[in-house]
């Protein structure tokens, strides 16, 4: 039985088009992680999101995968600023009447 | 509905190569694509114009069409007619087209009226055989007031005519999306849906400033409470409160209540602190009385200091 919460990488590689080979390098780079059970390679779903954005960064913008885990990592610290700023913002707010 | 110049948006010439088209295209799109740009519509909407744009330029049959009937775009279907007669066209534009997040949709009205919608793209993709997609993912927002974000409470949205209901929980903060499995759009040849994304967004009010868990607010005290000391009655979101206000309490003073603020979300019976600003209200339009009494402790104030 499949483990709850997982997907086959076979089925997610069969849907999108790619290689296996894909994923097990942006595994290896700590960008997903696969799991064995069973002798089969399975995806926790809620990393999906994440797959699927990197899959369009490979194949709509020919990004190898040094440079998905470049910009991931970039966008992640900008979206982190993001809210630090918004934080900030709310802060100031209440010294601004 | 506007003439749209394709190659102004890839800012190419219009002798470009098709290698040259290429190239700029690859170029903006790298800057250009909201994978990169999260959280930014207008980077969004440029892409989705680089992407028609480069839709037409990349198909030799579309660019010889639009380069001939281009500023005059409603002679497009005659012209249509015309080549059907002579041969089929072959379709070799490149649309983005993996999750449909990004791909060939809100394409312009221009791009509509002169090509007939997108069906000059099915299969137009680097995949040319049957591919299961996921649906589309959705993105909304949703304003909540201080108050609606205090407690844990079931809403109803409308997403795409579909009613869903949700439990919000307390303690949910501005900015923060939550979402919704498969509450996205169909799936194409059988992929699963998409999820939906709700973006709250949960403005102060005028009594309270909230900074994470924490909640700010001004409370207007009169001088003699100031300055003697007093219990005084506060409003905190979960009701009203009985506060010791200490003799002698300055202008801007500020009082922290542990646990008064706001819920921590999800998890419960954890809240931030309440922080009460005191602004004290100094007495105007004094009677006679009053003026005495203040004349006469300004006396002894200057007698004490000799």
């Amino acid at each position: 039985m499949k483990k709850q919460g997982y997907i086959a990488l076979t089925t997610i590689c069969e849907c999108h088009g790619i290689n296996e080979s894909f994923v097990i390098s942006l595994s290896e780079f700590e960008l997903i992680e696969v799991v064995e059970d069973n002798r089969e390679k399975l995806i926790a779903e809620h990393q999906l999101t994440d797959l699927e954005k990197f899959i369009r960064l490979s194949n709509e913008l020919d990004i190898n995968v040094a440079g998905i885990e470049a910009i991931h990592r970039l966008t992640k610290r900008m979206e982190q600023m993001q809210r630090e700023m918004e934080l900030l913002e709310k802060r100031l707010e209440i010294y601004e009447e | 509905m506007e003439f749209i110049d394709y190659y102004k948006i890839l800012g190419v010439d219009k002798s470009a190569t098709a290698d040259q088209i290429k190239k700029a295209y690859r170029k903006k799109a790298r800057k250009l694509h909201p994978d990169v740009n999260p959280d930014n519509p207008e980077a969004k909407k440029k892409f989705q114009q680089l992407n028609e744009a480069h839709a037409v330029l990349s198909d030799p049959d579309k660019r010889k069409k639009y380069d001939k009937y281009g500023k005059d775009w409603k002679h497009g279907e005659e012209y249509e007619k015309q080549r059907a007669q002579q041969q089929q066209g072959q379709s070799s534009g490149r649309a983005y087209s993996t999750s449909g997040e990004f791909g060939g949709e809100d394409f312009s009205d221009f791009f509509s009226s002169m090509f007939g919608g997108q069906s000059g793209f099915s299969g137009g993709g680097s995949r040319g055989r049957s591919v299961r997609f996921r649906g589309q993912d959705f993105h909304s927002e949703v304003k909540l007031t201080l108050e609606q974000a205090y407690t844990t409470h079931k809403q109803t949205f409308t997403v795409n005519g579909k009613s869903i209901r949700i439990t919000i929980p307390a303690g949910v903060e501005d900015g923060q999306t939550i979402k919704l499995s498969g509450y996205g759009g169909e799936g194409t040849n059988g992929g699963p849906k998409g999820d939906l994304y709700i973006k709250f967004r949960i403005p102060n009010n005028e009594r309270f400033k909230r900074v994470g868990n924490d909640l700010y607010t001004t409370k207007e005290i009169d001088l003699y409470p100031a300055v003697l000391g007093d219990e005084i009655t506060i409003e905190t979101m979960s009701g009203a409160i009985k506060l010791k206000v200490k003799p002698g309490t300055q202008n801007n003073a500020k009082v922290r209540l542990k646990g008064k603020g706001f819920p921590v979300y999800k998890k419960e019976g954890q809240f931030g602190d309440l922080y009460v600003t005191y602004q004290v209200e100094i007495p105007q339009n004094l009677g006679p009385k009053e003026k005495e009494l203040f004349n006469e402790l300004a006396n002894l104030k200057k007698t004490t200091a000799q």
